[in-house]
């Protein structure tokens, strides 16, 4: 079973991710920060990312920083952000984020893409 | 299309949450509203808010992202004014809605059927004949009356007579034929023509039956009871929580809905209990997904079994169920529900290879006559719910008047702990065991400094109880100069000095100057987090003073 981890400080939006992904039969693994984030990446592996922009401790841009280019090479970091933000896919971009999600976003929509980046 | 309702409702109670906390404060900065107005953008349309959504953008034009500028109550709350209405819980259109659409009669002991016939010889022949048989009948002869009762008595079941004053009956199925459906009330077309042409056409209807005339009453009334029990059925599967076999909240709504209204015909007591697994995330991530589900039918078993036969359960939602107990007050109702706990506590739940024990924690609210809206009283229950839950679990509490939900939870905030010493090693070896401890279900906030000058310099907000881990002995100002500086400032952070075995003149000076308590190096940390919890604990209430 392919392992994700959703990171987001919004507990319901991440709850809406867990659920819906889970209900596709992927296994979910949540942090509410940063922190919480960089400490699971360091101790579990997992197939995909899901990062929030925006969030307390370590935003995602922080944490995909001290992330080592190797690591990035074998694992998919999907950043969610704010649809008018052009800036925050750009800085994303330049720290090696190569999937986007603009909020809002449907389920279905997230689905998709999960499946589009894991096959 | 995914049910969104459960993310809403918790969405729009955090939104509250924020606010809330908000309220605590004098003031609060630009950028925090920019950031709540951010999530909500972001969240609430993906959850099928957009009206929220697109309300929070519009108010972002005019809030700038990094400001710090103090916007006090007054100003955020009129900022807010739109979208308030949109999360008051009592107002909320999510619950309106749930209430409104569960239109559908509740079960009854004697059904009730609705006749429309303008033959009053045969009106009164029929009245006679189904009354034998124990149902509940209503009788009108013109459409309009018709009309009137089918939507203010809710029958079970609709008989129409195909002849009326020369006009046709089916036009009045055309006319309430998709209510009926959509509220589940089967109806019945009879008619003295027995032509097949007359019977397709009624079968091309929403019509159930087509029954000639003359009616034979033992006939008809097996089709009643057979179309009835159908219905029945239907309407348990969408009341019935599938996992746990308890009502589910479409049921619960509805039940509400009579009880007010029997309340107010005839104000009998009656008790509504939330009822809130402990630690059940817990069992999920240690367990699994699948020894959580039987955790919540052995549950669901405890509560059929240990109630009263007239007590109703349903599944509010997760591990949350709501107990309605009719003709009781809450302070019986508090002893039947801790022995029901009692119970429960001696249930063991069964893994692959371990069990164990759990418990809940139930808030309950009485019904009366200030109630104006059911959602007040599950609010009430949801109040007391928190109070226990914050109490340390496995508890039953009743809704006091006045309790304010906001009080509690400002009650429930972070521990935050900060920690004075110049040793770095003892920092950090403090900092990764304190981190770890949580208190009321948040952890603590841990903070550290090297020297008594940057923490006096440090604010901290008297929001959160302050536990201060101050060793006796540092570089510049001294610990107890840095204690006396600090009760200059703070009555309420609670210190803990860290001294020497051989410095017994700085403890009593340390508690002359107003430390809580001392521990002499080298110290157990089990220790130190033992007397970390019970002075946390005995200064609970929020900070004394």
């Amino acid at each position: 079973m392919k392992r994700i981890l959703v990171a987001d400080d919004e507990d319901v939006l991440r709850m809406l991710i867990t659920d819906t992904l889970e209900d596709e039969g992927y296994e979910l693994v949540e942090a509410a920060d940063g922190a919480e984030a960089l400490s699971l990446i360091e101790k579990q592996s997992f197939d995909l990312v899901i990062l929030d922009y925006m969030m307390p401790e370590y935003t995602g841009i922080e944490v995909a920083e001290q992330l080592s280019d190797e690591w990035k090479q074998q694992t998919p970091l999907v950043m969610l952000t704010a649809k008018t933000q052009e800036d925050d896919i750009q800085k994303s971009k330049d720290v090696g984020i190569r999937y986007f999600m603009a909020k809002p976003f449907s389920p279905i929509e997230l689905i998709q893409m999960v499946e589009e980046i894991l096959t | 299309m995914k049910n969104y309702e459960k993310y809403q409702q918790l969405f729009l109670k955090n939104i509250s949450k924020r606010l809330a906390g908000w309220h605590k404060q004098d003031a609060i900065e630009e950028k925090d509203i920019y950031q709540l107005l951010h999530t909500i953008k972001g969240t609430a349309a993906s959850i099928g808010l957009d009206d929220l959504s697109n309300e929070a953008e519009s108010m972002m034009g005019s809030i700038r992202p990094e400001a710090t500028d103090p916007w006090d109550e007054e100003a955020w709350s009129e900022l807010f004014q739109p979208i308030l209405l949109n999360f008051d819980f009592g107002d909320g259109d999510l619950i309106d809605h749930g209430f409104s659409s569960s239109a559908s009669q509740p079960l009854q002991e004697q059904p009730t059927i609705l006749i429309l016939e303008d033959d009053l010889d045969f009106l009164h022949y029929f009245r006679e004949n189904m009354e034998s048989y124990g149902y509940n009948v209503l009788m009108a002869t013109t459409e309009e009356r018709a009309l009137t009762l089918f939507y203010d008595e809710k029958p079970d079941l609709f008989i129409i007579d195909y002849y009326l004053q020369g006009k046709n009956g089916l036009h009045i199925v055309g006319e309430i034929g998709t209510q009926a459906n959509s509220i589940l009330t089967p109806i019945i077309v009879i008619s003295a023509d027995h032509s097949k042409e007359l019977a397709r056409r009624v079968y091309e209807t929403t019509a159930i039956d087509f029954i000639p005339k003359p009616i034979d009453f033992e006939m008809m009334n097996a089709i009643i009871r057979n179309r009835l029990l159908h219905v029945y059925s239907l309407k348990k599967q969408i009341t019935t929580d599938k996992l746990t076999k308890t009502y589910n909240r479409t049921y619960l709504y509805e039940l509400l809905d009579r009880k007010k209204k029997s309340y107010k015909r005839k104000p009998e007591p009656f008790c509504l209990a939330i009822l809130d697994l402990d630690d059940f995330k817990q069992v999920n991530d240690t367990y699994g997904h699948v020894v959580g589900d039987q955790v919540l039918r052995n549950l669901s078993e405890v509560l059929h079994t240990k109630t009263r036969p007239e007590d109703v359960v349903v599944r509010y939602g997760g591990e949350e169920f709501i107990v309605v107990m009719p003709n009781i007050h809450k302070e019986l109702a508090q002893v039947r529900l801790q022995e029901v706990l009692g119970h429960f506590k001696q249930v063991t739940h069964a893994s692959d290879n371990d069990s164990f024990t759990l418990s809940f924690t139930t808030g309950i609210a009485e019904m009366n006559a200030d109630i104006k809206k059911m959602e007040d009283l599950i609010v009430q229950a949801d109040t007391a719910l928190y109070q226990g839950k914050r109490s340390g679990k496995g508890v039953v509490v009743n809704y006091e008047d006045g309790l304010e939900l906001n009080e509690i939870l400002q009650m429930e905030k972070l521990v935050h702990i900060s920690i004075v010493d110049d040793d770095q090693t003892i920092r950090e070896m403090l900092q990764d065991r304190l981190s770890e401890l949580s208190f009321y279900d948040s952890n603590a906030r841990v903070e550290t400094y090297e020297d008594g000058e940057s923490f006096l310099e440090e604010t901290h907000t008297t929001k959160y109880k302050h536990v201060v881990l101050l060793d006796g002995i540092l570089p510049g100002k001294d610990g107890l100069d840095v204690l006396d500086d600090l009760r200059e400032k703070d009555q309420d952070a609670i210190v803990i000095m860290l001294t020497g075995r051989q410095q017994g003149d700085d403890i009593i000076r340390a508690l002359d100057l107003g430390a809580d308590d001392y521990m002499t190096k080298p110290f157990s940390m089990d220790e130190l987090v033992a007397r970390i919890r019970r002075i946390v604990r005995r200064h609970k209430g929020g900070r004394k003073g």
